[in-house]
């Protein structure tokens, strides 16, 4: 319902954004970063709750999609000239225009019916990959529309996540850690915020970025500005959204360089090299064929006649397409398997993968967390029993306290429902305080120090009644030397160092059944500043196990490694007890003593140790951080091996980059470390990953396939041109007769080989059969 | 995916792909096409040395031979080319409909150059005598149970390089 104040004021939006959309990004008198906060909300006409459904609907309209648009390509006209003039076609116009040559000087030797058949041939095979080229495109353009960009906007106040291509100038967006930044947008609030602007500056080092308004005259370099394509290293940010689509900075550039990037496989460069080797083979046979005629005496245009033939007949034209067919056609069943390939390289490079570093929460496990074991002051406690028992955690009512404000979580409605938006973790946690406690107190968040995966702990600062208070959820180690003090009952009592030991011991205990643990702690601040050591001093609340169930799938999944050849390598931010008790589930660990390195330790491993590390034939990696992947994978590609890696944060990108195959998480992993992947697991699933080796595996075989098949027929078709010109007998298979064969009759048998599924049946069997082994 | 990730040096096209393609299976494939085009011609009375003219009806029937027994044999060889180890009885015959559908066509074009006018006029053909698919029967079978026979000596070797493998393991 609009008031006619409130439509005289969109249209006013709509003459001034109009101004900005013509002259490319906004006018000189309105340079948005050097304003005030709320004029620049006023002058795009939004507010910080966000715009209504409707106005941002009829901005959409007026704005256009969110998206650069593709420079047009290629027209499909001079595409398909384009297959006629290729190298294969140039050698067989080469033959036809010697067959016309022939008939002209010398007519009446059916010259001419060769030279059109041949030109028969090069449109044939030319419309067909042609034909080949433009399906792979179309199909991998499909496969990019599965997972869309997606971004947390505040729309009338309320979370909704929606495409990215949907923003307008004048949305509000809830950006964090990981995300890439979907438009142009100045900053409302910013915690720890944190930007790499490499993809518009080029600059390599991560900059702060804050919301107070900046003196800079350049936008680009204005410290209260995230521009579009670049990636939040660090931090949570509130910002509005200015510019978007062709109109940011990062469209500018974009639609100056759009170049596409070729995708050169190990094995279509096998190929290309292969088939240039054969063509190059069968003019060099059809030349010494010529010679070989010309010395016994053959007449000059028969011999002629067959050399041309011995070239049409060997001469591979279905090899290059066929391959690239096969692997977009394997691509696409990966889809179907919830594995998207976004280098369609890395189908072939899969299947050649000998070890496979994996994450384990959500990948191996199902990611859904809920508390099992509570540490409460000195006393234990099950999950289960604190619903019901007020009193008691009442007397613990600030450790409860803490779990329902220490986290990044987001509430939004969802058909009428309130549901906590974000990590599972923390929306256990949060579930199991509100499950505890009734009613909290009323708190204002004052700032906040985020997570990371160096510091293991993230801390909040919030206004209660009793004043400004830090509460601080992290790894239990990171914590507990940081707490001198320990809340029981209600009482801060000193935290001695047979107490200390007490809480290591319950710590291994409930990590030994499987639990991931987390520590709770809290302190009173005087006043609201962020000064150094300021998560020092703290006083211990206790500590929580969360259960999260292994994938029923990933047993089966870890098995067919271990059947395949395939190493699998569990890498996890979680402690060494909580990785070996699930590994042990999951059956990555048979033997009685893994070998288990903990992220300290890597880090005083020298390259060679961790080489030797890694040769054991069961490794856990525990309480790593994300950046210490990288060492592991370059280890490991250090000794000869082919390394798919699995990642989904911000800190796992160079890791992914570094693998021979990066996959991405599709669900919870963020937007840099997908655009850093090969591949993205649309399930998260441990066992999509070796559904994928599979087809892998399957294209290699497959055009292997189809090489043996074109081979066995091209000798068939030479040796009826040795017969005729060792034994002086006729002709016995016409050059027509041999492209018949080339192009007609087997024209589609090979691709049945080429496009092969992978076989399943034996892999099922051994299951049946290795189910004793346990 | 029991075997071992393979491994990266190995190329596309390695000797044993090109000795079994080239020597084996080609070898076969081009004797059955030699075989079918002198069937041809001693039936009509050629004898080695005689030359026949481009046109001469018996030529390009005998040419046509040639062409039909390459086209009957890489009807067999489709299905042996389906995997370089297991038997066909193993990887199937009928569960994959692109290569049905392949020889299908195979079958048919085969048919409509050697029997139809306007395929004999494009292709540069003549119709052959309906026994050269009788007397094409014995080779292609020859070529499947060859073919077998190998498989069974490779898969043999193989097994018994895994048990050998077990043993030293253990």
């Amino acid at each position: 319902m609009l008031s006619p104040a409130r439509v005289e004021l969109d249209q006013s939006a709509g003459a001034r954004a109009h101004t900005f959309s013509r002259a490319g990004k906004l006018t000189a008198e309105m340079k948005i970063h050097q304003l005030p906060l709320e004029d620049a909300l006023k002058s795009l006409d939004s507010a910080v709750d966000g715009l209504s459904p409707s106005e941002a609907q009829r901005r959409l309209r007026q704005f256009g999609p969110n998206r650069i648009e593709k420079a047009a390509g290629t027209p499909p006209l001079l595409r398909l000239l384009r297959e006629f003039v290729q190298f294969f076609s140039v050698i067989l116009w080469v033959g036809a225009a010697l067959a016309f040559f022939a008939e002209w000087s010398a007519p009446g030797q059916g010259m001419v019916r060769i030279g059109y058949a041949v030109i028969i041939v090069i449109l044939v095979s030319g419309t067909f990959s042609f034909w080949q080229e433009h399906r792979v495109e179309q199909s991998l353009e499909a496969l990019q529309k599965l997972l869309p960009p997606r971004v947390n906007m505040l729309r009338d106040g309320s979370v909704v996540r929606f495409a990215a291509d949907q923003l307008v100038p004048g949305d509000v967006v809830l950006l964090e850690q990981g995300d890439i930044v979907p438009a142009d947008c100045r900053l409302i609030e910013a915690f720890g915020v944190r930007v790499n602007n490499a993809t518009v500056t080029g600059e390599a080092m991560p900059v702060a970025r804050d919301s107070a308004p900046s003196g800079e005259d350049d936008l680009i370099r204005s410290k209260n500005v995230l521009l579009a394509g670049t990636s939040v290293v660090s931090g949570q940010a509130k910002a509005v959204v200015f510019a978007t689509g062709s109109r940011t900075e990062f469209g500018n550039i974009a639609q100056l360089t759009q170049t596409s990037v070729g995708v050169v496989s190990p094995l279509r460069r096998q190929l290309a090299y292969l088939s240039r080797l054969i063509a190059l083979l069968s003019v060099g046979v059809g030349l010494s064929f010529f010679a070989i005629g010309a010395a016994i005496g053959v007449p000059f245009w028969q011999d002629f006649i067959f050399s041309i033939g011995i070239i049409v007949a060997i001469v591979p034209e279905g090899l290059l397409p066929t391959l690239t067919l096969s692997l977009v056609l394997a691509a696409e069943r990966m889809a179907k398997r919830n594995v998207l390939i976004r280098h369609l390289a890395s189908v072939e490079t899969l299947g050649s993968a000998t070890v496979i570093c994996t994450d384990k929460t959500g990948t191996l496990t199902e990611n859904r967390m809920r508390a099992r074991e509570l540490l409460l002051g000195r006393n234990r406690f099950a999950a289960s029993v604190i619903a019901d028992a007020p009193e008691t955690t009442m007397r613990f009512f600030d450790f409860f306290q803490a779990a329902e404000l220490c986290h990044d979580l987001k509430e939004t409605e969802v058909n009428g429902n309130m549901v906590l938006l974000g990590d599972p973790m923390e929306v256990a946690l949060v579930e199991m305080a509100r499950a505890a406690i009734a009613e909290f107190l009323p708190c204002r968040r004052l700032n906040e120090i985020p997570f990371d995966a160096e510091r293991m702990r993230h801390s909040v600062i919030c206004e209660t009644p009793d004043g400004a208070v830090l509460y601080c959820k992290g790894a239990p180690e990171a914590l507990l030397p940081r707490c001198r003090q320990i809340l029981h009952d209600g009482r801060a009592e000193p935290l001695d160092v047979p107490l200390r030991q007490t809480i290591v011991e319950t710590q291994d205990a409930m990590a030994e059944n499987g639990l991931r643990i987390l520590a709770f702690a809290m302190r009173r601040l005087p006043a609201n500043d962020l000064s150094e050591g300021i998560e020092e001093d703290m006083v211990f609340l206790g500590l929580v196990g969360l259960e999260d169930p292994p994938r029923p799938e990933v047993p089966g999944a870890i098995r067919k490694c271990h059947d395949a050849g395939i190493k699998v390598i569990m890498v996890t931010g979680d402690h060494p007890h909580t990785a070996v008790a699930i590994a042990r589930e999951i059956g990555l660990v048979q033997s009685r003593d893994p070998m288990i390195v903990s992220g300290d330790q890597l880090r005083k491993l020298s390259e060679h140790e961790i080489e030797r590390v890694v040769r054991n034939r069961e490794v856990i990696f525990a309480r790593v951080a994300p950046d210490q992947k990288m060492r592991i994978v370059e280890a490991l590609k250090r000794s000869h091996h082919i390394v798919a890696v699995t990642g989904d944060g911000v800190n796992d990108a160079p890791a992914l980059r570094a693998a021979h195959i990066g996959i991405a998480m599709g669900l919870i992993g963020t937007d840099v470390a997908r655009a850093a992947s090969d591949m993205v697991l649309l399930d998260d699933n441990f066992a999509s990953i070796v559904s994928a080796v599979e087809e892998g595996r399957a294209v290699f075989q497959n055009i292997r396939k189809f090489l043996t098949y074109v081979l066995v027929h091209n000798v068939a078709q030479l040796v009826p041109y040795l017969a005729f010109a060792l034994f002086r007998i006729p002709l016995p298979l016409t050059p027509i007769q041999a492209l018949a064969v080339d192009m007609g009759t087997d024209s589609l048998t090979p691709w049945g080989l080429a496009s092969r599924r992978p076989i399943r049946r034996r892999c099922d069997a051994r299951r049946g059969r290795s189910g004793r082994d346990f | 995916m029991r075997r071992p990730p393979r491994p990266q040096r190995q190329r596309l096209l390695n000797l044993p792909l090109a000795l079994r393609a080239y020597l084996f299976l080609g070898v076969i494939e081009a004797a059955t096409a030699m075989a079918a085009f002198f069937f041809v011609l001693k039936r009509a009375g050629w004898a080695y040395g005689q030359s026949l003219l481009p046109d001469d009806p018996v030529y390009l029937s005998a040419t046509t031979a040639c062409l039909s027994a390459i086209v009957v044999m890489q009807i067999v060889n489709v299905f042996l080319c389906r995997s370089a180890v297991r038997s066909v009885f193993s990887t199937g015959i009928f569960d994959n409909r692109l290569i049905i559908w392949g020889v299908v066509l195979e079958i048919a074009l085969i048919l409509l150059i050697t029997y139809t006018p306007w395929g004999n006029l494009l292709v540069g053909t003549a119709p052959v005598p309906a026994q050269l698919w009788l007397f094409l029967i014995p080779f292609a079978a020859a070529m499947f149970v060859l073919e077998e026979l190998r498989k069974w000596l490779v898969r043999r070797t193989l097994r018994h390089d895994a048990k050998f493998g077990e043993l030293r393991a253990a």
